[in-house]
């Protein structure tokens, strides 16, 4: 018999909802497997399949510019792709989306691309100018939007390490 | 034709509704030097490869709002995947301007791919409604108003030269302040507006 899913993923996938997201941008990871279905899913929201975790960086800044509030979903080997539009379009232009990050590696036991990112996930957030914010197990909402609030005005990235969606 | 004269042709139709996002480079340059005081312009500076992206975000936000949006053939060929993923949602209002000129320009003239690439016949395998190649700015006038006319995404690939040509000033607006001229415009005019 199949384990019961957990409610975290929908807890988190509300929270990001009542924090005003209604646009998600994304490039799949399994650690966000849960939160991403519900995007899929959602005819609330509009959802952007994207190709490349830059293109879905810059279609969510496309989106902000036209008045939605987006999120972009992704694995953190992302933020290897991301660099370039990550300083010079959206922190240079100040156009913010909510990051949520999945956290490969975060552990030593993961295949080993995943631990060549894993331990320079934090600092290249940092460098990139997102501001890490990592959700504790078991997840707490009102931890994560008073997390929101005080990074008002910096570009967030949670980051979901394995077993926190599960 | 050189891009300054393919900018300048586009430039001349638009009703003043439309938001035109320009690339990186002598395109964004070459942009603003034509028409510095229009605020719905977006200017990218950096993120080679990410105009289209942007315009693509736009126009999903903005379903009513025409978006133009000019890139090179190596701003292209860096995000190729972009056409697919425009084929995909199939915004009928995108219309989306490559010039080409088989050059990186901005860096010195260096050879771009683009000669063995049929952009126009990709395009419309990746889901667009229509693509073009034009030669002559009375084609491509004659494309661009018929792109306004129907439903997008089109793409234009515009084959132009711009050997010898005098460089355009930087834009001299700060990012930030090209983003709020462009977002404070965006709330105060009505897409389906002509105000031009």
């Amino acid at each position: 018999m199949a384990e019961p899913r957990s409610d975290a993923p929908a807890l988190l996938y509300r929270t990001l909802k009542s924090c005003g997201i209604d646009f998600v941008a994304g490039v799949p990871c399994s650690l966000l497997a849960p939160i991403f279905e519900l995007a899929e899913n959602d005819t609330d929201i509009i959802y952007v399949p994207a190709v490349r975790e830059d293109i879905a960086v810059a279609v969510a800044c496309g989106a902000i510019l036209g008045g939605r509030k987006p999120a972009v979903f992704m694995q953190n080997s992302g933020l290897g792709t991301c660099g370039d539009v990550l300083l010079t379009l959206s922190s240079m232009y100040q156009i913010s989306p909510l990051f949520v990050i999945g956290w490969r590696g975060c552990e030593e036991k993961d295949s080993p691309e995943h631990v060549m990112f894993g331990p320079k996930t934090v600092s290249l957030c940092r460098q990139l100018n997102l501001k890490p914010h990592v959700l504790a197990h078991p997840f707490a909402p009102s931890r994560l939007r008073a997390a929101l609030r005080r990074n008002d005005g910096a570009t967030t990235a949670i980051l979901v390490g394995a077993g926190i969606l599960s | 034709m050189t891009t300054k004269d393919a900018l300048s042709h586009v430039f001349q139709l638009l009703t003043g509704a439309e938001v035109v996002i320009t690339s990186n480079g002598y395109i964004s340059r070459n942009a603003y030097s034509l028409a510095p005081e229009l605020p719905n312009r977006f200017y990218m500076l950096g993120s080679m490869g990410m105009a289209s992206s942007i315009a693509l975000g736009l126009t999903l936000a903005q379903p009513n709002r025409q978006v133009i949006v000019v890139e090179g053939d190596g701003n292209l060929l860096m995000s190729f995947g972009i056409l697919p993923q425009i084929g995909h949602h199939r915004p009928k209002n995108l219309i989306h301007v490559v010039l080409d000129n088989a050059r990186y320009q901005t860096t010195g003239g260096q050879t771009t791919i683009s000669p063995g690439v049929q952009m126009a016949t990709v395009a419309v395998a990746a889901g667009y409604r229509r693509a073009e190649v034009v030669t002559s700015c009375a084609d491509l006038t004659r494309l661009m108003t018929e792109a306004q006319r129907a439903d997008g995404p089109t793409m234009i690939t515009v084959r132009v030269s711009d050997s010898g040509e005098e460089i355009a000033p930087r834009v001299a607006l700060r990012p930030v302040e090209i983003k709020n001229r462009l977002q404070n415009w965006l709330c105060a005019v009505d897409p389906s507006s002509r105000n031009s």
